[in-house]
């Protein structure tokens, strides 16, 4: 692969990945004002925006991120599961994916409790989970991000032997 | 911090050592815990659209408290 096309590759799957936390921070400091906070109004709020952000950065970039990583993974000599450190990064990134669909289910029922609320006037329902989940999709990332810096060493079974790999052409991934 | 260049990740590379990493060992028992958790959470009925309704642990705040 040509080092531009390589280098245009590693800056979309680090602006996406970069995005991406970006958004799971910003969503963990909303998550946080709502179960901190004493106002209803600012709960509702937040509940109310969790979801449409969730749409509209989360899970967009997120797809985007796990994308453009295995695009690049597979046409770099590191490939997508010759090196631990390459294979355990996609395996995180399907788990955090997959979570976040199915989290989106339960933004939504935040969204919908809060509207009950405003229509009520009743109590404002108010949980940690997406402070947790928040927090837990950081450290994933940040423990992604860590393994793509470092590039701990270790071959799997299909990468011990295969000598492109220790090619000059492995400034990816 | 200078940028690791191609030849060092080669000899790294070359100088890698056979069998299944101590790190890699430890990333499999966290995420086999990971997973066993998330997997035990969902059957036991934590699952999406869990959160907030009815009979969870969910608090509240009342509307009287907006300014």
């Amino acid at each position: 692969m040509k080092p531009a096309a390589r280098r245009a590759l590693l800056v979309a799957h680090v602006g996406t990945s970069v995005g991406w936390l970006g958004a799971i921070a910003a969503s963990l400091a909303l998550a946080v004002i709502a179960l901190a906070t004493t106002d209803a109004a600012v709960a509702n709020a937040v509940l109310l925006v969790l979801e449409p952000l969730g749409w509209a950065a989360l899970v967009p970039l997120s797809l985007a991120s796990l994308a453009s990583g295995v695009i690049q993974s597979l046409l770099s000599p590191w490939g997508l599961v010759r090196h631990y450190w390459v294979l355990i990064k996609l395996l995180m990134n399907l788990l955090a994916v997959g979570v976040l669909l199915l989290y989106m289910q339960t933004l939504a029922e935040l969204a919908r409790l809060a509207r009950a609320s405003l229509a009520s006037g009743d109590e404002v329902a108010r949980s940690a989970s997406p402070v947790v989940h928040g927090a837990a999709a950081i450290v994933l990332l940040l423990a992604a991000l860590v393994l793509s810096v470092y590039k701990p060493r270790g071959q799997t079974g299909w990468g011990s032997g295969d000598r492109r790999t220790t090619g000059t052409d492995l400034g990816t991934a | 911090m200078s940028p690791e260049t191609p030849e060092h990740r080669r000899s790294r590379m070359d100088n890698a050592r056979p069998g299944v990493p101590r790190w890699v060992k430890l990333f499999a028992v966290i995420g086999a815990v990971i997973v066993v958790l998330v997997v035990v959470l969902l059957l036991s009925g934590h699952g999406p659209s869990r959160h907030g309704g009815q009979g969870s642990s969910a608090s509240t705040i009342s509307l009287d408290t907006r300014r």
